[in-house]
């Protein structure tokens, strides 16, 4: 095992919540989040300074994101379709975290369309629109409109019962 | 015991951001364990190198052994050529192939590695299915087949035959069989997300 990546906590912590806005529970996010490290990883030594560091490891992680999607939807394991496993391996402490709002809020993220999905995932890391736009390779007025239709899923998601 | 606040109106998207700040997973572990997928593909890649060396090492061998015996071993040349027209090629290309996803996901565009992604999908599926292979690995059964039944006139050992032949139908078997619907349902899959993110 090498040692962590060499990041801020408050970006690792960003790259977990994407690893979870795209995997549920379970050793499929385990699987996930070594993926997203591992890129991650073998992208730092390629970091030129062209954009900050926290839109260059994002979009990595959405990459890898859109990897795992595809190989599941190939699986014809549908992502949308969030069993909420919980892992054996937690404290009960983290097990009851899983099953509260946190857990909720990241739910209600995966149950929206991926585009959607990504523009939140990002506007929720406080990034500003041509960041986010910078990420996902679109333009500002995408970002705009997709960010106004992912609000409006979002809130219906968290208000159903 | 704390009882949390309701979740917060989207449209107080504050409020939203800082329940999603305060998620934190401490049990998922983002330490890059290089042991794993990363290796475990460089490692099928130089098993095959090394599968594809032996063959060619003993091929070579009983080249030699036959041009000794004043024989010329049509077969084994020719299974020889064939199978390294056919396989470094490919070995090659994959390595090519792997890098260059790798150097997408550093600075692409999402689309740019879907793209990236769907050309390495659409080379591997012909691969498998383009007549130019299919000729190739017929050609090469052809001659292990006569390769065997030379051995069995003169009365020789079956073994390097039996096993050519068997790895030959064993590539095309896995190829058509396994490897190629588990590409075209990640093309598919590739495509939906495509025209997902252009929606």
């Amino acid at each position: 095992m090498s040692p962590p990546v060499s990041l801020p906590a408050d970006l690792v912590r960003a790259l977990k919540r994407t690893v979870g806005s795209y995997a549920p529970p379970g050793p499929l996010r385990d699987d996930l989040a070594q993926d997203v490290a591992l890129a991650v990883h073998l992208a730092l030594p390629r970091f030129r300074g062209d954009a900050s560091l926290r839109t260059f490891v994002l979009r990595i992680a959405h990459n890898v994101c859109l990897r795992h999607v595809t190989r599941q939807r190939a699986r014809q394991h549908n992502e949308d379709t969030d069993v909420q496993v919980v892992d054996p391996r937690l404290g009960p402490e983290d097990q009851a975290a899983l099953r509260q709002d946190h857990e909720r809020l990241l739910s209600a993220v995966r149950r929206l369309p991926l585009a959607q999905r990504q523009v939140i995932t990002l506007a929720l890391e406080e990034l500003t629109g041509p960041e986010i736009a910078e990420v996902l390779g679109i333009s500002d007025n995408a970002v705009h409109i997709r960010l106004h239709r992912a609000r409006v899923q979002l809130r219906a998601l968290l208000e159903a019962p | 015991m704390t009882t949390r606040p309701p979740t917060p109106e989207p449209d107080n998207f504050s409020e939203l951001i800082t329940q999603w700040k305060e998620i934190d997973m401490p049990a998922l572990n983002l330490a890059v364990d290089t042991g794993r997928k990363h290796n475990h593909a460089r490692a099928l890649v130089w098993m095959m190198r090394a599968m594809f060396a032996a063959l060619c090492a003993s091929l070579l061998a009983e080249t030699v052994h036959g041009a000794q015996a004043g024989e010329f071993p049509t077969a084994s040349v020719g299974i020889l050529l064939l199978g390294t027209l056919g396989f470094i090629p490919l070995l090659r290309w994959q390595s090519r192939a792997m890098r260059r996803v790798e150097d997408a996901l550093a600075d692409g565009r999402p689309a740019q590695v879907l793209e990236a992604r769907l050309q390495l999908i659409n080379h591997a599926v012909c691969d498998v299915t383009s007549p130019v292979a299919n000729r190739v690995m017929v050609g090469s059964v052809v001659l292990a087949v006569g390769w065997a039944g030379w051995m069995v006139a003169t009365g020789d050992s079956l073994f390097l035959p039996a096993l050519t032949l068997a790895a030959l139908v064993g590539v095309w078997a896995w190829g058509r069989l396994v490897r190629l619907p588990r590409l075209l349902q990640e093309r598919d899959a590739v495509l939906a997300i495509q025209r997902e993110l252009e929606a």
